[in-house]
């Protein structure tokens, strides 16, 4: 009875404790799961084939797909080929306020108020940054304590993990000779005055630093409140027993600091320490004293720097990477991390950290250096650098594996929430895929890489552009972007209007239209465009988020139905009347080029013409001339005999060189002006010699211009065989129709659409060159009296009468299912390198759309990423490009 | 002439009355007084009407209080609200002032600024027992413009470039000597976050150390006092030699620390080094202006706050925005910077963006006061030195009208703790009331009379200089 009762009460509260759940779970958490290819937990092997589940922030599970089960009502993220990894820990950095502090020793200040949480830390957390330590600086001896802070995260409580991590001390040169410091330097004084110098400032020296140090240390006894803020500060750290973060780089600092650490019972942290000598240090690596020991690259990402030479009598240091093996080898791999050089490097972490590899250190054991062991060192394990139950959901998706060439980070995640992604938007994006459809075959393992929209290079070996967005698919394909070659998108809806043939469409596409978006997650990257009444201009454009305009027109739309009869001689009318414009034109254009040749000859017999009067001009003048001076000769002759040349002589000779002085310059002038109108003096003299000859050239007439007519200009190009005439026809004789009309007397480039009947008559579309464009049905029942007639799979009637096809889907957001009816076709016996043909090559011939339609150098960067081969019910799409800009992504989930 | 015996202790108004049941020897010496009080108060406000009672008729009065009275009825009587409503007869020797068609309010009161001073304290770093009270200059413009722009009560404190800049006191904007002004002489200290000199880093250290300092004096009185207050002496040589280096004198750039307080001090001692102010202060008896200068600042005066247990006033500067969030678990009001609207560059996308604090902070579900000061800078007459125009702003940008109104009376008064004195129309408060032309927050309406302690202070139809301002032609 009583056990009853128990048990009902039981069963209550479960149902009632269910019921809450039901209730309570959306409202209060929902958790995310994400699946990857791999994921490094920061401290072990990488797990393949992922997933970990995120909760308020929080990871809740971590493991492989089939261990790891998916809470109810969790949002999936398929993050497909990428690779997650822990948030990275830059163990020590300055993000602080600038400004200088006067004194050398102010244990009292702490970083965390020079933090500032509100800056902008995306460069950080674009190089997969999450967390950071923060040094109050790092020229001054004892110059503060340091923080350990997230670089995002809702509030600045939760964003802080340590307020007090470490106390900074500098065992290097730049503090032992510190700048901007107006206070002498700790001296070795006495333990009563242990900040009061005897003596006036003078440099200090690593003895004279660390005897200090140790007064320092000493004279913290008795230390009251009321005492020096600074030994009040120290008393405090000291008995909170903060570890001592010591950057020692000579073996002298080095062991200085050791001693010092060990003297005073500290728990110590070593930085920098160039000159370590792993093997002879007296140092107890193992001793839980060293929290950790942070080497230094010493690299600058693409920078050269010169290193001072060593003279040969000294020790030089080991490589860095050497340390590292050492000190794993000496067992304390969990005590080793990585800083970089300076704050401008820490983005480079992951770059820095792959000089450790040449030690032969394995990928996790480097990794776990900037992750896990950072964290535990500065006693934060238990929330980040390792992905646990438990801990903060501060991860990094990367495109591939880390310290991999080409690797970038696509976003950083930070307490669950996406602080960094990579923008889709960016110029170049690279494609790596398991198969690539080139004009040339397929190519395996191959990538695709894209610059400003088009197409750079296509194989297995691409040049990665700088900046580019990677997206790496592994089991994937590529094939060009798909062509639905008659659609009705574009405008917002379908277009029914009888519109003139001039009209420009382009210049009504609809901005960010919710049907192109979801037409183009079928992998549908260019579509035709026409109205639906007849004749009509077809438009082709790209499905960007601003459509784009590829070529308009690409032809014109007419219509071969109902009465044939009817249809057919009013087409011919059509076509005399354009025909008879085209004629007018032909001939204007024939007389005009007449005319421009003509021009030609004129304007050479014209300029024969000038030159002819200019020379006779300039003879003329040469005469006049000669007689002039044979006058003056005469002149001066006669002056001369006259013999008395006094007084007005010595007047004349400056009056005389005026006249010699003209002389010259008169020809010259003369010469110049007459081409244009006869000089004065020169025509006074008519010359019979050369008049006769001359004759001006007649000016040729120019041809007048016919009216023109917009609407039948774009006839004229259909006529010229630019662009191409669609006809959509009903049954067989419509298709006769069409051949008579449109290949046989005015020869033009012709694609019929239809259904059965183009099928039936695929050999005499093969006959007359007359490409197909299927759709939007792609199967069709016999026209037979037999009761049980068998469905045609249309595309393949016309592919066997080697016919050119291409796709339409007739629909709006129907569009996308454009490759799925196709796959049909495939399924019933379809080539899939012919379907694919139809949605691609073809149509991108048919229309002469020279830049689309093929993965090759040089063309539109318009891509697919399919799961598998193409046109095939059990694949999908995974991406789709457009223009070099991704404009889908499968289960990509942005925040 | 001693002053000091009219006005009250340091943390209470009351109107200077005079002394009725006087001792007869005094007498004489009483009327001297008296006649010379006359003219200490009369002379500067031509306009104070002799009667003791006063009465605002016909107009709409915003209470604050409750409902808005249409065709009302104020009676004062002695400086205080008599009665209210709109059934009040007037008393017969009232002196009456017909509002008909005007707007009376309560009068503004600007809750924060370090106008009004002859020189704000912006050098010393930490001077708790430093206070505004010395340095206010009732002849100063502010207090005109004040008035004139119906701000009837301020609380002035210390600059902000300091760490403790000393006390601020609150006074009414109209009174000839600065004890005739004070509502609370010691209405809160000046903590600014923004570094003095130095890095913030070194600004926290030494806030943190005066604050602890004054932590452990407070615990060691407290404890003394458990068991004679002079007990503390006997602890002081032992103290004093226990060790060498106790009492470390200050190096020689460092003279900002003269509030060492050793428990020896007695409490004239404390007084003038600011100790006991400082006690109070994280005994959580005196408010602190906490001036934040940037968002860093008021995470890091939020955790002080934590720490400390201070009541604190967060005074905010302009880029404070970006942590309005942090803020929204307070439920007194924040002070928000004298530019509520302005541009700035957003540095990532180099778009410029148009902040408007009222929204921000509304958003962030955290309620605000206005400010009209910009530390030392005197503030120019130009539109945003106005409260009214502040609050005119905020409801631009989506403040309802009546927390506008609020804001400008009520909600400072609370805020300041002087909600029993003022910030709004009741019976028993201060008579500081201002006369609308018009609704307010319109821009057509004007001051048409400022009314403190139930005397005219300001009025239009007599202000000479917004005369000459707006019709120069007329002299």
């Amino acid at each position: 009875m009583n056990a009853m009762s128990f048990a009902s009460a039981g069963r209550w509260l479960v149902c009632s404790w269910l019921l809450c759940l039901s209730v309570c779970k959306p409202c209060y958490s929902q958790s995310d799961v994400y699946y990857v290819d791999q994921l490094w937990t920061g401290n072990g092997t990488p797990i393949q084939n992922a997933a970990i589940i995120v909760e308020n922030g929080k990871i809740q599970a971590v493991g492989t797909r089939e261990q790891v089960a998916a809470p109810v009502n969790s949002r999936l993220h398929e993050l497909g080929s990428t690779v997650i990894i822990p948030g990275l820990v830059a163990v020590e950095s300055f993000l602080v306020e600038t400004g200088d502090e006067e004194k050398n020793i102010t244990p009292e200040n702490r970083a965390i108020d020079g933090f500032n949480f509100f800056a902008d830390y995306q460069s950080l957390l674009a190089g997969g940054i999450t967390t950071v330590q923060v040094s109050p600086a790092k020229s001054r001896l004892m110059p503060g304590q340091g923080a350990v802070v997230k670089l995002a995260g809702d509030s600045t409580i939760s964003r802080t993990l340590s307020t007090l991590e470490s106390l900074s001390v500098h065992l290097n040169k730049s503090s032992l000779n510190p700048s901007t410091i107006y206070e002498p330097p700790v001296g070795a004084v006495s333990v009563d005055r242990p900040l009061e110098p005897t003596r006036p400032q003078i440099g200090a020296s690593l003895v004279e630093s660390v005897a200090g140090l140790r007064l320092l240390m000493q004279s913290l006894e008795g230390v009251r409140s009321s005492s020096d803020i600074r030994l009040v500060a120290l008393s405090e750290i000291i008995q909170a027993k903060r570890t001592f973060r010591v950057t020692a780089e000579s073996t002298a600092e080095i062991q200085a600091a050791s001693k010092f650490a060990t003297q005073f019972d500290l728990g110590w942290m070593l930085i920098n320490p160039t000159y370590l000598n792993v093997k002879n240090a007296d140092i107890d690596f193992k001793d839980a004293r060293l929290r950790g020991i942070v080497l230094n690259p010493g690299i600058r990402p693409g920078e050269i720097v010169n290193s001072p030479l060593l003279g040969e009598d000294v020790i030089k240091p080991q490589a860095v990477w050497d340390h590292a093996k050492q000190l794993v080898e000496a067992g304390v791999l969990e005590k080793l991390a990585i800083r970089a050089t300076s704050d401008q490097e820490i983005p480079e972490l992951l770059f820095l950290a792959k000089v450790f590899l040449r030690s032969g250190l394995g990928h996790e054991q480097v990794l776990q250096m900037l992750t896990h062991n950072p964290a535990r060192m500065m006693g934060v394990a238990n929330r980040v650098g390792v992905l646990k139950p438990g801990a903060d959901a501060d991860f990094v998706v990367l495109s591939g594996k880390p310290f991999e060439d080409g690797t970038n980070v696509i976003a950083t995640y930070v307490d669950g929430k996406a602080a960094y992604e990579q923008t889709a938007s960016s110029k170049s994006l690279v494609l790596s895929a398991g198969k690539v459809y080139t004009p040339s075959g397929v190519q395996s393992n191959a990538s695709v890489s894209m610059v400003n929209g088009r197409i750079q290079g296509v194989g297995s070996n691409v040049s990665m552009p700088p900046g580019a967005v990677r997206r790496n698919y592994p089991n994937a394909t590529i094939v060009p972007g798909f062509i639905d070659a008659g659609s009705e998108l574009g405008l917002g809806s379908p277009l029914a209007e009888s519109i003139g043939l001039e009209t420009k469409l382009g210049g009504l596409l609809a901005y960010d239209d919710e049907a192109i978006r979801f037409a183009r997650q079928g992998g549908i990257t260019t579509a035709l465009l026409s109205s639906s009444r007849t004749p009509s201009p077809i438009l082709a454009f790209k499905l960007g988020d601003k459509p784009r305009t590829v070529k308009e027109p690409v032809g014109i739309r007419f219509e071969l139905t109902g009465n044939v009869a009817t249809a057919e001689a009013g087409l011919k009318r059509t076509f005399q009347t354009a025909k008879q414009y085209d004629d007018l034109w032909k001939k204007y254009d024939s007389s005009f080029a007449e005319y421009q040749t003509k021009l030609k000859e004129y304007e050479v017999s014209k300029k024969k013409y000038d030159a002819d009067v200019k020379a006779a001009e300039a003879k003329k003048a040469e005469d006049a001339k000669k007689a002039e001076e044979a006058k003056k000769a005469e002149e001066a002759k006669k002056s001369a005999s006259t013999g008395t040349p006094t007084v007005p002589s010595s007047e004349k000779p400056a009056e005389q060189p005026k006249p010699t002085e003209e002389k010259p310059a008169d020809p010259s002038k003369t010469v110049a002006d007459k081409a244009v109108p006869p000089a004065t003096a020169p025509t006074k003299p008519p010359e019979p010699s050369t008049a006769p000859v001359l004759k001006e050239p007649e000016k040729p007439k120019e041809p007048e211009k016919p009216k023109a007519n917009a609407s039948l200009d774009v006839f004229r190009e259909l006529l010229a065989g630019r662009i191409v005439a669609v006809v959509s026809v009903d049954d067989e004789r419509a298709v006769e129709a069409a051949i008579r009309v449109f290949r046989e007397e005015f020869k033009v480039p012709t694609v019929l659409a239809g259904d059965i009947a183009i099928a039936k008559q695929a050999a005499a579309l093969s006959k007359n060159g007359i490409q197909a464009l299927l759709g939007p049905n792609f199967f069709a029942n016999e026209r037979s009296p037999s009761a049980n007639a068998s469905k045609v799979n249309l595309p393949v009637e016309v592919a066997v009468e080697a016919v050119p096809f291409a796709f339409q889907s007739k629909a709006t957001t129907g569009s996308q299912q454009l490759p799925n009816a196709i796959a049909y076709s495939v399924y019933k016996g379809l080539g899939r390198q012919d379907a694919l043909s139809g949605l691609t090559t073809f149509p991108a011939s048919m229309f002469k759309l020279d830049s689309i339609g093929a993965i090759a150098v040089g063309k539109d960067a318009d891509a697919v990423v399919l799961s598998g081969d193409p046109l095939d019910l059990a694949t999908e799409v995974l991406a789709v490009v457009i223009d070099g800009v991704l404009v889908y992504e499968k289960n990509w989930v942005s925040q | 002439m001693d002053h000091g015996r009219w006005k009250n202790h340091r943390n209470e108004y009351r109107p200077i009355e005079w002394p009725l049941a006087a001792t007869e020897n005094e007498q004489p010496m009483k009327i001297l007084r008296y006649i010379f009080c006359l003219q200490c108060f009369v002379a500067p406000c031509a306009l104070l009407s002799a009667a003791d009672t006063l009465a605002i008729k016909g107009a709409k009065i915003v209470t604050l209080a409750g409902d808005a009275i249409e065709n009302g009825v104020i009676v004062i009587r002695d400086g205080k609200i008599e009665a209210v409503g709109a059934n009040v007869s007037i008393p017969i020797e009232a002196h009456v002032i017909d509002a008909t068609g005007k707007v009376v309010m309560p009068g503004f009161i600007d809750a924060h600024t370090s106008d009004g001073l002859n020189e704000a304290n912006e050098r010393n770093e930490v001077v708790p027992f430093l206070s505004v009270v010395d340095s206010i200059n009732p002849v100063l413009d502010y207090f005109e413009e004040s008035r004139r722009n119906g701000v009837t009560t301020a609380a002035i404190v210390p600059g902000n470039s300091t760490i403790i800049g000393g006390q601020a006191a609150i006074l009414k904007t109209a009174g000839q000597y600065v004890d005739d002004m004070i509502v609370k002489r010691n209405a809160g200290i000046k903590i600014s976050l923004r570094p003095a000199s130095g890095t913030r880093m070194s600004q926290l250290a030494r806030l943190r150390r005066e604050l602890d300092k004054a932590k452990i004096a407070s615990e060691k009185k407290n404890s003394g006092e458990e068991t004679k207050p002079e007990a503390t002496t006997p602890e002081a040589p032992k103290q004093a030699d226990a060790p060498k280096p106790e009492g470390t004198p200050p190096e020689g750039g460092d003279t900002s620390t003269p509030s060492s307080a050793t428990p020896t001090a007695t409490d004239a001692e404390n007084v003038a080094k600011g100790t006991e102010a400082m006690m109070a202060v994280v005994e959580g008896k005196l408010p602190v202006f906490l001036y934040c200068d940037t968002a860093m600042d008021v995470s890091a005066g939020k955790q002080l706050v934590e720490d400390y247990k201070l009541n604190a006033i967060f005074v905010l500067g302009r880029d404070c925005y970006k942590a309005a969030k942090l803020l929204s678990d307070r439920k007194q009001p924040v002070i928000l910077d004298k530019n509520l609207v302005f541009w700035e560059t957003n540095p990532r996308t180099r778009k410029d963006e148009k902040i408007i604090l009222p929204k921000i902070y509304r958003d962030a579900n955290v309620p605000f006061v206005f400010q009209t000061s910009e530390g030392s800078l005197r503030s120019a007459t130009t539109s945003s030195s106005y409260l009214w125009y502040q609050a005119a702003i905020a409801v631009k940008y989506g403040t309802p009208e009546i927390e506008a109104l609020k804001s400008l009376s009520l909600a400072p008064a609370q805020l300041l703790g002087i909600q029993d004195v003022v910030g709004s129309i009741e019976v028993g408060k201060d008579a500081d009331l201002v006369v609308l032309t018009g609704d307010p927050l319109r821009l057509a309406t004007w001051v048409d009379k400022t009314i403190i302690h139930g005397k005219v202070v300001y009025d239009r139809s007599t202000d000479q200089k917004l005369k000459r301002l707006l019709s120069p032609k007329a002299e």
